[in-house]
């Protein structure tokens, strides 16, 4: 009895000391957080935590979006009409000077936020040490294709790439360019205060809490509109939206399918709704010998009714797939149908072909994408229906993606973005022989892949990108269902917002009404 | 003395590394690594490869292992995979937040708890006492995750007298703190009313009843102070308990503590990261453990002599 007081008094003083240590230590905090409206703040919730806001090194949606606001590229995508392209920003013009090399001329004029001009020395630094490979960036992935960086003057930079490659504009949308001496001095530090060109600087970035933006006075371009932008980091999606519905935020990314009536009814708020450029399919395991056989897979697209999910589960927020590209890419052949729907066909082919009713394993994250478990569940539904004998398995994604990786399902479902507008990037680890996740194997699909990355023509490229979106469609080694919807809840006082196909919350632009 | 604190502490070592190594190698069992989550859909798997190589997670484990050990011996505790900073570093920055939360959750439930309990006790069998006994139960059976999202839902949207989530402020904190409360409260509650009926029924309340004294003497003065003693133990234990249980919690309040991070670590894989969750957990509890043997060695000498 006196041992076990004696360990609750020591635990209990414990706790008490050192909550009262934190308490003198955040104790100024809480008066400039009041919940209220701001006039000059933008608060965004956003459903995950950046882990690290050192541009050369973020790999997540909501990190994208914070470092869209403070560093940017040298080019990045512009969305006119649902259509993308690539534009300069911090690169005042582009060239292609041969099958190589490429020229990159700066604008004049650009400081970044610790008030050091922006040079071609600075862009040589981030691309260098993001291909080193002691930084361990996956960020290396868009830009492996360099061979060599040179600078030439204070504002012209040259890149020459290993081989004739059209993927390297592309990469570099998703580079944003940092501050070199900032990162010498900085060290780690760097990953939460992050020094860029963007039209808002870092105040404060709290782990698992906050990031915190100010207005940069000293912007070369366009000011942005608010003072400042906080983003608040809210993992549970209902939460976000009830953070949303009582205005602690204003506005609130990644709301589910099942709650948009919720929000379109609730008078305050405005919802936003996109198709992006990710493409949902379902990846055939070419291992199964069933699998293999076209009749099958053409058994199994025709047994899945995608206008039902997108219209019922998706809440209609989307459209069916017709490829394996998004609308909006360079190249999305728009000439193709949406995937046949005949259940009695698939019943017809299944029955041609003697199905013995051998179990097919069916994979699928949870969580992920919007509504991932709903749609998977009613795609297994639909291929019970046609006589196919599923077993689905839905796992968290960190659980999910390593079974795809040893090729345990048959078939299994994910969202493929095409982020760089650069089809042979997003389609190379399904479709081309080489490290084709389900196996597919096409010799002609190789030497088309392999003549597009080196043709740096857009009407060139285009014409093989076309050809073969319409193999694939054709010969089934995915199952494209539909592009992912992409809703973001606003509240009906702000100004100026604009969803994007990729994703990014982008609200240099959007203020709240005062 | 001196051999007795000497001997504890290395068999605190002993346990310190059992716990290292289990999260270790438990880490690299399950499925799945850090690599392959960080570059996700796109990546190929000469990629994949390159990069585990850099981060030597290619090496058979055992050498990983060794190498771990050989940095933690010179406090080297690794980087963050996803964050790029000192694992410690964050944890003492997530520490804070949880502390806060397990100590205010902690008071809410005494406040409350307490009173409720004896006043049960007092009423035995009265109208009051079953509606004290079914909150208590209720309490006990709810899921924090339900009674968080009512709670944000009416309070915070239906009302909008508190904010939804978030850290900062004081206001944030009563519904997270609330919710991780209620069910040491209704805990606490039905202890106290059973020990408060207990010490209740002992002779020298009915000598101090037989002395004339006015009932509420009689409650406060020589019931109360008996009747808490198995309440107290009871705290001390479940204060431990919150530490777990604030992780959903956390988790539903965009808490910034040690729950939020540990749910996201594990959902990276973010192996050092776990690791030094692992430990510094493992540490708090052995450092209790600790302090605990050696002040009641100071009480009771013949430990030390059977030891």
């Amino acid at each position: 009895m006196v041992k076990r007081i004696v360990r609750v008094s020591i635990f209990v003083l414990t706790i008490v000391c050192l909550v009262a240590c934190t308490d003198a230590a955040s104790g100024g905090e809480g008066a400039d957080n009041d919940p209220g409206n701001e006039t000059k703040e933008l608060i965004v919730a956003t459903g995950a935590d950046p882990t690290t806001l050192d541009g050369r090194k973020t790999w997540s949606g909501p990190g994208y979006s914070m470092n869209a606001h403070m560093m940017e590229p040298l080019v990045f995508r512009e969305i006119v009409d649902n259509k993308v392209n690539i534009v300069g920003v911090l690169a005042e013009e582009f060239e292609n000077m041969d099958d190589l090399n490429w020229k990159f001329t700066l604008r004049e004029g650009v400081t970044f936020h610790n008030g050091v001009p922006l040079t071609s020395e600075a862009v040589k630094f981030t691309l260098e040490t993001i291909l080193d490979p002691e930084l361990n960036s996956p960020l290396a992935q868009w830009i492996s294709d360099i061979d060599e960086i040179t600078t030439d003057g204070e504002l012209i930079v040259n890149i020459k790439t290993k081989t004739p490659t059209r993927g390297l504009l592309s990469g570099l949308t998703q580079i944003p360019i940092i501050e070199p001496s900032a990162v010498e001095e900085l060290g780690e530090e760097f990953n939460i205060k992050p020094v860029g060109t963007g039209p808002y600087k870092i105040v404060e970035y709290k782990a698992n809490s906050s990031v915190e933006l100010e207005r940069y006075d000293d912007y070369w371009g366009e000011a942005g509109v608010s003072e400042r932008i906080k983003f608040l980091i809210m993992p549970e999606n209902a939460v976000r939206l009830a953070a949303l519905q009582s205005g602690d935020v204003h506005i609130a990314e990644n709301i589910s399918a099942d709650k948009v009536e919720e929000v379109e009814s609730d008078p305050n708020l405005d919802l936003y709704v996109t198709e992006t450029l990710r493409v949902n399919l379902l990846v055939i395991n070419f291992d199964n010998p069933w699998m293999e056989k076209k009749e099958f897979r053409e058994a199994l697209s025709m047994a899945i009714d995608r206008e039902l999910i997108v219209n019922n589960i998706l809440g209609g927020n989307t459209i069916p797939a017709s490829s394996a590209s998004p609308p909006g890419t360079i190249g999305f052949h728009d000439g193709l149908p949406v995937y046949e729907y005949d259940i009695e066909k698939a019943k017809k082919l299944l029955a041609e072909m003697d199905y013995d009713g051998s179990p097919i394993k069916m994979g699928a994250p949870s969580g992920r994408y919007a509504m991932d478990r709903q749609v998977n569940e009613a795609i297994a539904g639909m291929l019970e229906d046609a006589g196919i004998n599923v077993e689905l398995e839905t796992l968290e994604f960190s659980s999910f993606l390593p079974k795809t990786d040893e090729r345990y399902y048959d078939i299994y479902y994910i969202g493929l973005a095409d982020l760089t507008i650069n089809p042979p990037l997003h389609w190379g680890s399904y479709y081309h022989s080489k490290n084709s996740q389900g196996g597919y194997t096409n010799p002609e699909v190789d030497n088309l892949m392999d003549q597009a990355v080196e043709t740096i023509d857009d009407e060139e490229a285009i014409v093989l990108f076309k050809e073969l979106q319409e193999i694939f469609y054709e010969d089934k080694p995915t199952l494209p269902l539909y592009y992912e919807p992409h809703m973001v809840g606003v509240r009906k006082d702000v100004q100026d917002f604009l969803p994007r196909l990729d994703e990014y919350i982008i609200v240099r632009d959007a203020y709240v009404e005062p | 003395m001196a051999k007795f604190i000497f001997k504890r502490l290395l068999q605190s070592i002993i346990v310190l590394i059992g716990a290292s190594a289990i999260a270790f190698i438990l880490l690299r069992i399950i499925p799945g690594d850090p690599v392959m989550l960080m570059l996700s859909e796109n990546a190929t798997d000469e990629e994949i490869n390159q990069m585990r190589e850099q981060m030597g997670l290619n090496l058979p484990i055992w050498q990983q292992y060794i190498d771990y050990v050989k940095q933690m011996i010179v406090f080297d505790f690794g980087h963050s995979i996803s964050r790029g900073l000192p694992s410690m570093q964050l944890i003492l920055n997530h520490l804070p937040a949880t502390l806060l939360l397990v100590f205010w959750a902690m008071v809410m439930a005494i406040v409350i708890a307490i009173p409720l309990g004896m006043f049960a006790a007092v009423k035995k069998n009265s109208f009051s006492d079953y509606i004290v006994s079914i909150l208590a139960l209720l309490g006990q059976s709810v899921p924090s995750y339900w009674l968080g999202m009512m709670l944000i839902l009416l309070l915070a949207v239906h009302f909008g007298i508190l904010p939804t989530s978030g850290y900062g402020h004081w206001s944030h904190i009563i519904l997270p703190a609330f919710t991780l409360a209620i069910y040491q409260l209704a805990l606490i509650a039905r202890l106290m009313r059973s020990s408060t009926l207990d010490v209740l029924n002992l002779d020298y309340v009915r000598t101090a009843r037989a002395k004339g004294l006015p009932e509420i003497v009689v409650i406060f003065k020589h019931v109360f102070k008996n009747a808490l003693i198995p309440t107290i133990t009871m705290i001390g234990l479940q204060t431990g308990q919150l530490l777990g249980g604030a992780i959903i919690t956390e988790f539903i309040f965009s808490w910034p503590g040690l729950g939020f991070l540990t749910v996201q670590s594990i959902q990276a894989q973010d192996y050092p990261m776990i690791q030094s969750l692992v430990i510094v957990s493992a540490i708090v509890f052995i450092v209790i453990n600790l302090l605990v043997d050696i002040i009641y060695a100071v009480v009771d000498r013949r430990i030390i002599v059977d030891s």
